[in-house]
């Protein structure tokens, strides 16, 4: 897989980070480029994000579970009362995992890969529990989430997202699950609340007047 | 990367309704700001600055953590950048609290709660609490603690200040739920079907006053706050495992001085005494040796039958220099009636003498039955009777005298840890009917 | 120790009464006499008991 390819919109060398990215940006034309097998494809324009007070940002690294990780991209997304990112690690050993940071609680999770039949959104009562992984997840939040925009390396194309549905699921010990509608059939994500302290975070954001 | 590096300070905004200053503090984070000089509450996120309310001016509340004021707190930097009251009514009583909203941009939101004078440090909480019931009582479990139901309330906000990063709104109602684990204690809050918890821990106002540099001292602390530590905490316990400790020391040393006492026999001898004979009824005996140091127990043993006597005794150094005077009365009447066979009194009597230096000493006997009595009877008055002297009798009546001494400061403490129980839940919805009454 | 004020108290309680078990204390009433003339061996019916003019009690039924 080449690392580097012209961009689709404006000829520009785009750099991929991620040997395994899908989806990126062009930092000089803002296209949305979109990698289908060795050619890259121009599937629109990135719109700016609003501004965010996320002290996490496109290059800054970071430590969870003894794996160094660097965040190489950025999902925006809105619900009814805020908005939340999740942005996209890519860790030492290549695999990739999001930090999602909503009002500065963190949480890392991975996709994953075990298949289950998940009912519909609108099927979902709260309070239904699952057993994943030897642990009861149970269904708190149900929440109607508009994208908003991403920044940076994806693996995957969201040029198909504006509205989905996702499922909060808890466990007694600060592990949580979501089971994310924007794909079909949907997809779960696994992991847990972690202590921005603990990421041990570098090349973050700094703050006027802190 | 477009995206700069540093993000700069909020710029404040002007009140859509009165144009006064709004100063930010919490960056992108704000969905609500208060303008104080007219009470609206704007969404700075707005371009148009949306107004998202307007609320009665007659509500407001002083917050005694101004805003804008920062403090190390728990190891981080931390500035209190909203303040709201909110409102449960009970029985018709308003009790309201305070909710300082704390912020640093890398660490999030933190919240501190004032009620009555009782701190609590709150944290939202990422794991889910498990309802269980706790003997009878509705409880959750959470981190391996289990917390006890204390009291469901609709708390509604009656005034805000500052900034919050949700759409805040006077008036506003939740049902909350507090349980507790003093010093800890967890919260769910329902809205709209959604339950969120918070964790809070019970804190000093004086480390808080310290940590922000506040001026003077924190709000007097009234009552017994449902989260608030005992000062009891362990000590009832404690206090009896020490207890445990003392009367093992206690019977150590009853057994001790029971099995150490020489308690040697060192005069016995058989007398009779006879009404009837003339003359002086008292006399002395030959002298013995009392040999070391402890008590000195004499015993009268007698043969009496339905009669009494008394017996003056002096034990008397042979010197003359030190004696000890005592006189006892022995009396056994015994019978048989409708209830059937009964008895009073006993034929034996013991005197103990503290203390007895070692000598030489002798008795001075004087016996006496009712002279009073008809001559006749007196006349054929008498009886047969033996005296005997031991040295270092073990005793044991101050061991049992001092036993109740030592128990009484587990049982105060016990009672005291009681009482303070008491006062935590008389705020509780568990509060005995009693209390309850006495509210009307 | 978790008690110290309880502990201290227990031991003063404990100490002392291993002090009164020392010296004999809490005996029966009895007077303590003094100089007692030598003559009491000679005719004890010169010695009169301080309990000699107590009042008794004289019981039965």
């Amino acid at each position: 897989m080449r690392r580097s390819s012209d961009c689709p919109g404006c000829g520009a060398p785009v750099q991929f980070t991620w040997s395994s990215a899908v989806q990126t940006a062009c930092p000089f034309c803002k296209a949305v480029i979109v990698r289908r097998d060795v050619d890259l494809e121009k599937v629109g324009e990135v719109a700016d994000l609003p501004p965010d007070a996320s002290p996490i940002q496109i290059g800054s690294s970071g430590t969870f579970d003894n794996k160094n990780f660097t965040v190489i991209g950025r999902l925006r997304y809105e619900w009814a009362q805020g908005a939340w990112n999740e942005w996209h690690l890519m860790f030492s050993d290549s695999s990739s995992g999001w930090l999602s940071d909503a009002q500065a609680e963190y949480a890392v999770s991975f996709l994953y890969s075990a298949p289950e039949a998940y009912p519909p959104a609108d099927d979902l009562p709260r309070g239904r529990v699952f057993q994943i992984s030897g642990a009861q997840f149970m269904v708190t939040h149900l929440t109607r989430v508009h994208y908003v925009g991403f920044q940076g390396e994806l693996p995957f194309t969201t040029s198909d997202r504006s509205e989905f549905m996702t499922a909060d699921l808890r466990t007694t010990d600060a592990r949580f699950g979501t089971i994310d509608y924007s794909e079909q059939p949907p997809v779960l994500f696994l992991g847990r609340f972690v202590d921005f302290e603990s990421l041990k975070m570098q090349g973050l954001r700094e703050y006027e007047g802190w | 990367m477009v995206e700069g590096n540093r993000v700069p300070a909020p710029a404040g905004i002007h009140c859509p309704n009165c144009g006064g200053n709004i100063e930010l503090r919490g960056f992108a984070h704000t969905k609500s700001a208060v303008c104080v000089q007219c009470c609206t509450i704007i969404d700075p996120s707005t371009p148009h600055l949306t107004i998202l309310q307007q609320f009665d001016e007659k509500m407001r509340v002083r917050p005694v953590l101004p805003l804008g004021t920062r403090g190390k707190w728990d190891g981080t930097l931390w500035e209190v950048i909203g303040f709201q009251q909110r409102t449960i009514t009970v029985d018709g009583i308003a009790y309201s609290w305070h909710e300082y909203l704390l912020f640093n941009p890398y660490r999030g939101f933190r919240y501190l709660t004032l009620y009555n004078g009782h701190w609590s440090d709150v944290q939202t909480v990422h794991g889910l609490p498990s309802f269980v019931t706790a003997g009878g009582k509705k409880a959750v479990t959470y981190n391996g603690a289990t917390y006890k139901h204390f009291q469901n309330a609709q708390a509604e906000t009656t005034f805000v200040m500052g900034e919050f990063p949700w759409a805040v709104r006077v008036g506003e109602r939740n049902t909350v739920d507090d349980f507790v684990a003093p010093p800890l204690m967890l919260s769910s809050e329902q809205t709209e079907g959604e339950i969120n918890w918070s964790h809070g821990t019970y804190i000093d106002g004086k480390a808080l006053w310290q940590a922000f540099q506040l001026q003077g001292a924190p709000p007097q602390v009234t009552g017994v706050y449902a989260s608030q530590p005992s000062p009891y905490l362990g000590k009832v316990r404690s206090a009896w495992n020490t207890f445990l400790m003392l009367t093992l020391a206690w019977a150590v040393l009853m057994a001790y001085f029971t099995f150490s006492s020489s308690d040697k026999q060192i005069f016995r001898k058989a007398f009779r005494y006879a009404e009837a004979t003339p003359g002086e009824h008292s006399f002395v005996t030959e002298t013995f040796d009392i040999p070391g140091r402890g008590n000195v127990e004499v015993l009268i043993r007698t043969n009496l039958e339905n009669n009494w006597a008394y017996f003056n005794l002096a034990l008397l150094r042979e010197d003359g220099a030190k004696g000890y005077d005592f006189g006892r009365e022995v009396s056994y009447y015994s019978g048989r009636d409708s209830d059937g066979s009964w008895s009073e009194g006993g034929r034996r009597e013991s005197v103990i003498l503290p203390s007895v230096d070692p000598g030489k000493y002798y008795l001075r006997i004087e016996p006496d039955m009712d002279a009073q009595a008809s001559a006749q009877a007196a006349a054929g008055m008498s009886m047969n009777y033996e005296v005997e002297v031991r040295r270092g009798v073990p005793r044991t009546f101050l061991f049992w005298f001092v036993l109740p001494l030592l128990i009484i400061p587990p049982i105060w403490t016990t009672i005291a840890s009681a009482a303070f129980e008491g006062k935590r839940w008389a705020e509780s919805d568990y509060a005995p009917a009693a209390s309850e009454g006495s509210d009307e | 120790m978790k008690n110290p004020l309880y502990t201290l108290y227990g031991a003063v309680m404990l100490g002392g009464l291993s002090a009164a078990q020392w010296l004999g204390l809490g005996g029966s009433p009895v007077t303590e006499v003094k100089n007692v003339p030598k003559s009491v061996r000679e005719n004890p019916g010169v010695y009169r008991s301080h309990y000699a003019f107590l009042p008794r009690w004289f019981g039965g039924k």
